[in-house]
């Protein structure tokens, strides 16, 4: 019809201006100051000092220290949210009654703030006042665990927070790919004699795995994004062994107000996060196309 | 009321051509049925005409004007959809007067005219339901509903049946035809179903693959195929498909041979045929019969089909498929049916190229 | 092996397994409901002991160890981040800034995203390029921008404005409203547009008039994702704003680094904070599961 191609470039213009604007152009910004060195009194000009933030991140242990502390909750974290969630999606998926209540109530994790839940999740793992400490006692007679001021339990309580928020969501996002599998092809997979073991091994889980795929990647995002839960609970203790990338960021920009080194470690998460996002566009297209 | 014609036109969506240089001409008053399988662009055509997609190429003329940037409003156009396309937040009420709406009528000029819409389609007692809490007529009825109370020049539907069952669609389909009656008005119909197709058409247009194949009246059609296509396309068992060879060639007439051996004269133009070509006949269903015709080929019977009135025989011959009508109650032995008769004067002949020769260009004119 | 004994054998295989499956049938048709439960308590636990610690006098929460079960109750707590104590702020005026936030940048991000979203599921301008492109926006997070947003907003003077919070919230979660819309708009009939084009309605008016309904349930999925996340957001309410203008999340880390750790205090204002995760997640729970199914794929 006449007039369509204007009409939808005038329904989107708005957002493509104001995603550019404050999108693109920081995005810009932020590669320019990657380059620049930022003297402590902002009234003086940053310099440029070419690759220099590049070499010197290369060369700061506490760069690589955070992605390998990231690096450690994401392999925890991301196994035990998928095997939890499909599992917690399975549970639900095979209920009838209840289920909107139940989904309702296992998001409110997800729907609570990253703030809210470390500020929790420290006063749960406090040693004193804490009612993890405080059950292990009552019930098991365990001596008092300084959970949030010793290695590994201060990371064991930073992958059990995020285990703890996203999870449920991880759980929805597969409870709606199993509501897409349509009931006969399980009929007709159990009429020819699939045990329910094999109508999971052989029918559910290759037809879930596009959504194995997405969840799994946006829960990496979320996790190198990862700044409140580990700096509430533990606030990078003990020493720097719990800072991951987001924390060691936020340290370099607002505490040492190092803004260019800072810069450049966004610069390599933007990239790192591009090519996660890019591979995630590269599933959803070709999800599409085996639908069509 | 308004007379259209198209003149050449084409639509590619992307690299695939869908409809390639299409003339036509509709006659005020006049009720014409597109058809064809799916794919073959009559949806596509359809919506060239309404508006809702534009030509690439030819002049789509109403009455006197080229309409080839009109939307479907300017056009004065109305349709029904396959899906109804009822606005699912809106009552029947509000569905029917939202055209009138459109044009800024004023609340009781619509209220008065979708109560005397409603009426005579007898859903005056739904006005208050929403589409949800309607069944599939109703929904139906809504649909035409929406498209009559602003006298539209030209009434679209999109295959507007083919949601509905077995009974509502004969329903439906007298009460469409019933519609074109009392309004006279012009009316173009896409559908699959070639029931549809002969009982509500002046002309029906046969498309495949982006062209016309045929133009005409629903029986000349029948009788008249220029094709081995349009033969098929419409009948239902399909018409049956026999290999022969032309065995003498006369004045306006030539001797076929079938592969039994067989020989019956058809009349035929003369110079169309030569000695020894390869054509295929074509023979209705309805035009075998245990006894009788001029020739009989030999038929072996695997299998009786029962409907009542009528029965069908499934078999072969020569081992060519046939199925054949049989008008008689009552189980047919084998034996019985050993031979079926074929009346000369019914047979349609084709090319191998599939044209028909023994009609020439009959009725590809129109 | 005679047939007999084989008869024999299937026989007693056979009332050996119907005893088996009669248990076996009972633990699998009860399994579901052991996960469920166990993860409704792993997942509410700590909502729980939010509540727990709001309504505990300063006394019993520093009791060791710490009680499970409700012990004393008191107002106290709530009274104190409500009206204000001699040790923290009260919270209304950073609620109040948190509400208005949330709101027009939410306002905001729904208007543009959602005919942003139409245009591109409808349409199909841009080709994949585009929608490509603005849904990738969705990977950028803030802790990534906030260096190189901080540096621009001091340029502009946005630092610690209302605007500077709305306008930057409004086009973080604009890619939030598009992907999920953009479903949703795939999925509604397109024919319906097209029965209101041959109505008599422009691009315009079917868009309000018809599309808009037909796509309220993906809307108020879209309001209540952009109103969390807003409502939520803690890096850039720190570093953008946070001192004229401060958000509730801004508010807890405060009563924390206050002289005495407030406890009580954080866990009756964590309260305030949780209350709209808790109302939406009730209020949406009909739309949660196919809503994100559909964003989260299509």
């Amino acid at each position: 019809m006449r007039g369509q191609k204007r009409f939808a470039w005038l329904m989107a213009t708005p957002t493509i201006i104001a995603l550019i604007a404050l999108g693109i152009v920081p995005l810009g910004w932020m590669i320019w100051t990657a380059f620049q060195s930022f003297p402590p009194n902002p009234a003086n000009p940053p310099q440029f000092i070419g690759m220099r933030n590049f070499v010197d991140l290369a060369d700061d242990p506490q760069f690589f220290g955070s992605l390998r502390t990231t690096a450690i909750v994401l392999v925890f974290s991301l196994s035990l949210q998928l095997v939890l969630g499909f599992l917690l999606a399975l549970a639900l998926y095979s209920i009838e009654r209840g289920r909107g209540l139940i989904v309702s109530l296992l998001l409110i994790p997800t729907a609570i703030a990253p703030i809210v839940a470390g500020i929790v999740w420290w006063m749960l793992f406090n040693a004193r006042f804490g009612a993890i400490n405080s059950f292990l006692v009552q019930f098991f007679g365990i001596d008092p665990v300084n959970w949030t001021i010793e290695m590994p339990t201060a990371l064991i309580a930073i992958i059990v927070a995020v285990v703890w928020q996203w999870t449920p969501f991880v759980a929805i996002i597969l409870l709606g790919g199993l509501t897409t599998i349509p009931r006969d092809v399980l009929d007709a997979a159990r009429i020819d004699g699939a045990s329910g073991w094999r109508v999971l091994r052989y029918i559910i889980v290759p037809l879930m795995r596009p959504f194995f795929l997405v969840v799994g990647l946006l829960m990496i995002i979320e996790i190198v994004r990862l700044y409140e839960l580990p700096f509430f609970i533990t606030q990078g203790g003990p020493g720097n062994e719990t800072v991951v990338a987001g924390v060691y960021l936020f340290k370099l920009a607002f505490s040492f107000f190092d803004l260019g080194r800072a810069s450049m470690m966004s610069v390599f998460l933007v990239i790192a996060l591009s090519l996660v996002a890019a591979l995630y566009m590269r599933l959803v297209a070709d999800r599409r196309m085996t639908v069509n | 009321m308004s007379v259209l014609t198209l003149k050449n036109i084409a639509k590619s969506f992307g690299a695939t051509e869908v409809i390639k240089g299409i003339d036509l001409r509709i006659d005020e008053g006049e009720f014409v049925v597109f058809v064809g399988p799916s794919g073959c662009g009559k949806s596509t055509l359809l919506r060239l005409i309404s508006g809702l997609e534009q030509a690439d190429a030819g002049e789509i003329i109403l009455d006197s004007e080229i309409v080839n940037d009109h939307t479907p409003f300017e056009r004065g156009i109305a349709m029904v959809f396959q899906s109804y396309a009822l606005y699912p937040h809106m009552t029947v009420a509000e569905n029917m007067g939202f055209p009138l709406k459109m044009v800024k009528e004023k609340p009781h000029a619509i209220a008065e005219k979708v109560n005397a819409a409603a009426k005579t389609l007898q859903i005056d007692q739904l006005l208050d339901r929403r589409p949800d809490q309607l069944s599939g007529g109703q929904k139906q009825r809504v649909a035409m509903g929406r498209t009559i109370v602003r006298d539209p020049t030209l009434f679209l539907f999109d295959e507007p049946l083919s949601n509905l069952d077995a009974d509502l669609r004969i329903e439906m389909r007298v009460e469409i035809e019933k519609l074109h009656k009392r309004l006279k008005a012009t009316m173009i119909y896409v559908t699959h179903d070639q029931v549809e197709a002969m009982t509500l058409a002046d002309r029906i247009v046969v498309l495949r693959d982006g062209v016309i194949e045929q133009i005409g009246a629903p029986l000349d059609l029948y009788d008249n195929p220029v094709n081995k296509f349009v033969a098929s396309f419409l009948g239902s068992p399909k018409i049956n498909f026999l290999s022969a060879r032309v065995v003498d060639v006369g004045e306006g007439a030539a001797t076929l041979s079938l592969r039994n051996g067989a020989r019956f004269v058809v009349p035929m133009p003369t110079g169309d045929v030569k000695k020894d070509d390869a054509l295929t006949i074509g023979v209705r269903p309805e035009d075998f019969a245990i006894s009788g015709g001029d020739f009989s080929i030999p038929f072996d019977l695997e299998l009786q089909e029962q409907l009542g009135p009528v029965s069908y025989l499934h078999g072969s011959s020569n081992g060519e498929k046939i199925v054949a009508e049989h008008r008689v109650r009552g189980k047919i032995l084998k034996e019985t049916a050993s031979t079926l008769g074929v009346n000369s004067a019914r047979i349609h002949v084709f090319d191998t190229s599939g044209r028909s020769v023994r009609h020439g260009r009959k009725g590809q004119e129109t | 092996m005679t047939s007999q004994k084989i008869k024999k054998n299937r026989s007693r295989r056979i009332v050996r397994s119907s005893r088996w499956r009669r248990l076996k049938n009972r633990f699998v048709s009860s399994w579901p409901w052991v996960v469920i439960s166990g993860f409704l308590i792993f997942a509410l636990f700590p909502v729980y002991w939010i509540v727990l610690v709001a309504f505990r006098p300063r006394g019993d929460i520093f009791q060791y160890p710490a009680a499970l079960l409700p012990t004393n109750l008191t107002l106290d707590n709530i009274r104190f981040v409500w009206f204000g104590s001699p040790t923290n702020e009260p919270v209304i005026g950073f609620l109040g800034n948190s509400l208005l936030i949330s709101v027009v940048a939410s306002v905001i991000a729904l208007s543009f995203g959602v005919c942003c979203a139409y245009a591109l599921g409808r349409f199909r301008i841009g080709g994949s390029f585009l929608s490509m492109w603005i849904l990738s926006q969705r990977f950028l997070p803030p802790i990534a921008l906030v260096v190189p947003l901080f540096l621009m907003f001091r340029q502009l003077g946005l630092l610690d404005t209302h605007l500077g919070l709305i306008l930057i919230y409004s086009v973080f979660t604009i890619p939030i409203v598009v992907w999920l819309m953009m479903g949703y708009v795939q999925s509604a009939p397109r024919e319906l547009e097209e029965a209101a084009y041959v109505d008599g309605a422009g691009y315009w008016t079917a868009f309000v008039r018809i599309a808009l309904p037909v796509l309220k349930p993906g809307l108020s999925v879209a309001a209540v994702f952009t109103f969390i996340f807003i409502w939520n957001e803690y890096v850039l309410a720190f570093q953008l704003a946070g001192n004229k203008v401060a958000t509730i999340t801004v508010y807890l880390p405060r009563l924390r680094s206050a002289i005495a750790e407030l406890y009580g205090e954080i866990a009756a204002a964590s309260l305030l904070s949780v209350l709209p995760a808790i109302v939406f997640a009730g209020v949406m729970q009909r739309f949660l599961v196919r809503g994100l199914a559909f964003g989260g794929l299509k």
